[in-house]
C-alpha cells in the first residue's frame, strides 16, 4: 500500500498510509475503534475503492480483479450471508463460487464449532454466527484470509477452538492471514508481525517478538526513575506514594540494565496489549520508527 | 524423538517467547531430558504444542544454533549438538557465582543473615 | 464454467424453488376458481390473464430488489467481482423474464382448454390461438424486463446513496415500469392491448428505456462499496 487514503465525505478513515506485507505470515492488526482498520481491510479485499493512493497485491491492483478477489476471503463480525438462508445453503454458495473451497474441512469445522446445519442464519446465536464466519474463512482456503474481529460474541471456549483451528490449518497449509482483534493478549502468540494503526495512520509494523522487547517498565523511587528515563521515549507514568513506574519505548542494552540495577530500579517487561494501549491512548499519533 | 515440558509450560509476558523456548531447551539439555544428537520437535510441532507462531519457534531455534547448542540436518530437522551439555554447563558455571551466589549474598546482607550461618548451612548439606 | 456463468447457475439454484412454489400456488388457485365459477356461469374474462399476468410482473421486480439487497453481498464475500455478478445477474434476470413471459400464454392456453371442456366459451372470453399467444408473450416479455430493471435500479440507488439519494434515483428508476405500464395493457377481458404507439415502436421504446436504466444501474453498481450487514 502506498499513500493509501480512504475518505468518507469529510471523514478521513485511512490517512496517507504506506505498508508492505510479505505473504505467508500471520499478521495482527491492532487499532482502536474508528482507527481505520476496517476501512483498510475493506480496500485490501476490494470491498471498497481507495479514495487516493494505491494498493497492489503481487503487483496488481485488486479492485475488481477476478483472480485476486477469488483468492481473498474477508470475514467481518457479521456474517455476509442472507439471514433467511439455512447454514447448509450458505455453504452451498461458497462451494459453488469458490474454487479453493474445502467442503470436507467445512463439515468437520461445523461439527467442531457445534453449528447446526439445518438452522437458519438468523436463528443462530451471536457466537454461532461468528463461528460460522470462521468456518467460512478457514474452509475457503483463500491465500489471503482476512478476519476482522470475527470473534465477537464467541465465548472463551469457542475462541480457543478458533485459534487452535486457525493455527492448525496455517501449519498444514500456510497462507497470508490478517487478524484484526481487540483481544490482544489472547492471540498475540499467534502473530508473526504486528501492525498498529491509529487515527488512520501507521504507528508501527514490527515482528511480534521485536515488539515484545521494545517496552520496558521502570519501577523505583520517583527521583531515580526520573533521572533514568530522562532523554528516553516515555509512554506513560504512574506514581504511588514515593514509588514511580514509567513505561519506556525502546530497547535497553546491558549497560542500561546495569545502571538501572545500580540505581535500585527494577526493570520489567511490557506486554503487547499494554504497549498498544500506551501507544494509542494519546490524541496525537506516534509515528512509525521505520 | 520426544519432547519434555520444562518448568515454564505457559509463556508469560516476562520475556520474548523465543527466548523462553531457547531457555526451555537449554534446561532440558542440562537436565538430560534431551540427549545429545537427539532430534527435537520441529517448529510446527512446537507451534502447535504451545499455540504460538512457528516463526517464533524458529527464532528460538536459530538462537540456539548460533550458540552452538543445536545443529540443523537439512531436510530432517534440528538436533542437539554433541557437546551441548558440556558447553552449557561451562557457561552456567561461569555465571553461577555472579548470577546466583552474589544475589544470594546480597539478600542475606539485606536481611541480616551472617555469612558464617550460610557456610554452616551449606556444610550441613554436603 | 467461467465466472459469470457460475453466478447465473448459483442464482438459478437459489431462486428456482421459490419460483416453482409461486407458479404452483397461483396455478392451483386459479384453476380451482376457474372450474368453480365455470360451474355457474360462462366466464366473460380470462382469470389467468388478469391475475397471473399481473402478479407475474411483480416477481421480477422483487428479484431485482433482492439481487442488490441480499445477493450482492453474499456473492462478493465469496470472491466474485462486481462485474461478473452484474453480468451473471443480467443473464439470470433475462432467463426469469423469458420464463415468466412464456408462462402467461401457456397458462392461458391451459385455461382455455379446461374451460372448453364442457362446451364453447363465451364470446367475450379471449379465445386462445397461436397468434394471441405470441402477442401475449410479446407484451409480457418487455414488461417483465422493465419491472426487473426498475426493482434493481431503485434498490441500487438506496444501497449506494442511502435514503435521500435513493429517493432521488427512484425517479429514473421507475421509468421502465411506467413506460411498460403505459404502453402495454389488458382490456377488461384480458386481451392484450397496445396503447399510444403501434406495437413495433412500443416494443422498441420500452426496451430502449429499460436498457438505458439498466446502464444507469450498472454505472452505479460497478464500483459500489460493499457495506457490512447489520446485526
Amino acid at each position: 500500500m502506498r499513500n493509501l487514503t480512504v475518505r468518507y465525505g469529510s471523514v478521513v478513515a485511512v490517512d496517507d498510509l504506506s505498508l508492505e506485507l510479505p505473504t505467508g505470515k500471520i499478521y495482527g492488526l491492532l487499532g482502536r475503534n474508528g482507527s481505520g482498520k476496517t476501512s483498510l481491510l475493506s480496500v485490501l479485499a476490494s470491498f471498497r475503492k481507495a479514495t487516493a493512493g494505491s494498493i497492489t497485491i503481487d503487483g496488481v491492483d485488486p479492485f475488481e480483479n477476478a483472480e485476486l478477489m477469488r483468492q481473498t476471503y474477508f470475514g467481518r463480525d457479521s456474517v455476509d450471508a442472507t439471514d433467511g438462508d439455512r447454514v447448509a445453503r450458505v455453504l452451498d454458495l461458497a462451494r459453488w463460487l469458490r474454487p479453493s473451497w474445502d467442503d470436507d474441512y467445512a463439515g468437520r469445522l461445523l461439527e467442531t464449532f457445534e453449528i447446526p446445519v439445518r438452522k437458519r442464519v438468523s436463528s443462530l446465536s451471536r457466537g454461532q454466527k461468528s463461528s460460522l464466519g470462521v468456518v467460512l474463512g478457514l474452509a475457503s482456503r483463500a491465500p489471503l484470509t482476512i478476519l476482522d474481529e470475527v470473534y465477537l460474541g464467541m465465548d472463551a471456549v469457542a475462541r480457543t477452538t478458533f485459534y487452535r483451528e486457525l493455527l492448525a490449518d496455517y501449519l498444514a497449509q500456510p497462507r497470508t492471514i490478517i487478524l484484526s482483534t481487540h483481544l490482544i493478549e489472547e492471540v498475540a502468540g499467534l502473530f508473526e508481525r504486528v501492525i498498529i494503526i491509529d487515527h488512520g495512520r501507521l504507528v508501527l509494523h514490527e515482528e511480534a517478538d521485536e515488539l515484545k522487547a521494545r517496552g520496558v517498565a521502570v519501577t523505583g523511587p520517583a527521583a531515580a526513575v526520573d533521572e533514568f528515563v530522562a532523554g528516553r521515549t516515555v509512554l506513560g507514568e504512574q506514581s504511588l506514594g514515593g514509588v514511580r513506574q514509567a513505561t519506556l519505548y525502546g530497547r535497553l542494552d546491558a549497560a542500561d540494565a546495569a545502571r538501572a540495577q545500580a540505581a535500585g530500579l527494577t526493570l520489567g517487561p511490557v506486554g503487547i496489549q499494554d504497549l498498544f494501549v500506551h501507544l494509542t491512548s494519546g490524541p496525537r499519533v506516534l509515528e512509525a520508527q521505520r | 524423538m520426544n519432547h519434555s515440558t520444562s518448568e515454564v509450560d505457559v509463556f508469560d509476558e516476562r520475556s520474548p517467547i523465543y527466548l523462553q523456548i531457547a531457555r526451555g531447551i537449554k534446561d532440558d539439555v542440562l537436565s538430560g531430558a534431551l540427549k545429545e544428537d537427539e532430534q527435537i520437535m520441529s517448529t510446527n510441532q512446537y507451534a502447535a504444542f504451545y499455540q504460538i507462531n512457528p516463526a517464533t519457534a524458529a527464532k528460538g531455534f536459530a538462537q540456539l544454533v548460533d550458540e552452538g547448542v543445536l545443529y540443523k540436518k537439512r531436510g530432517i530437522g534440528m538436533f542437539v549438538s554433541p557437546d551441548a551439555r558440556a558447553k552449557l554447563r561451562t557457561q552456567r558455571r561461569e555465571r553461577f557465582f555472579a548470577e546466583v551466589v552474589d544475589p544470594m549474598l546480597a539478600e542475606a546482607r539485606m536481611i541480616g543473615v551472617p555469612v558464617d550461618e550460610i557456610v554452616k548451612h551449606i556444610g550441613g548439606s554436603r | 464454467m467461467n465466472d459469470w456463468q457460475r453466478v447465473t447457475a448459483a442464482l438459478w439454484r437459489i431462486y428456482r424453488p421459490i419460483g416453482l412454489w409461486f407458479w404452483g400456488v397461483i396455478t392451483v388457485c386459479l384453476i380451482t376458481i376457474d372450474l368453480l365459477v365455470n360451474g355457474f356461469a360462462e366466464q366473460q374474462a380470462s382469470l389467468w390473464l388478469l391475475v397471473a399476468g399481473s402478479a407475474a410482473k411483480y416477481w421480477p421486480a422483487v428479484v431485482g430488489v433482492l439481487l442488490v439487497a441480499l445477493q450482492l453481498r453474499s456473492f462478493l464475500a465469496n470472491g466474485v467481482t462486481r462485474r461478473h455478478f452484474l453480468a451473471g445477474s443480467a443473464v439470470f434476470g433475462l432467463l426469469v423474464a423469458v420464463a415468466f413471459a412464456l408462462l402467461v400464454p401457456v397458462g392461458h392456453g391451459i385455461e382455455y382448454a379446461l374451460l372448453s371442456l364442457d362446451g364453447p366459451v363465451a364470446a367475450n372470453y379471449p379465445a386462445f390461438s397461436a397468434t394471441l399467444g405470441l402477442a401475449e408473450f410479446g407484451h409480457a416479455l418487455p414488461t417483465e424486463l422493465a419491472y426487473l430493471v426498475t426493482g434493481a435500479a431503485i434498490s441500487a440507488g438506496y444501497y449506494r446513496f442511502g435514503a435521500w439519494g435513493g429517493l432521488l434515483l427512484m425517479l429514473p428508476g421507475l421509468l421502465p415500469m411506467a413506460v411498460a405500464e403505459g404502453l402495454f395493457g389488458l382490456d377488461d377481458h384480458g386481451t392484450v392491448v397496445t396503447r399510444l404507439l403501434p406495437y413495433g415502436l412500443a416494443l422498441l421504446a420500452s426496451l430502449a428505456i429499460t436498457a438505458l436504466v439498466g446502464l444507469l444501474f450498472r454505472q452505479v453498481m460497478r464500483d459500489v462499496p460493499i457495506r457490512r450487514a447489520t446485526g
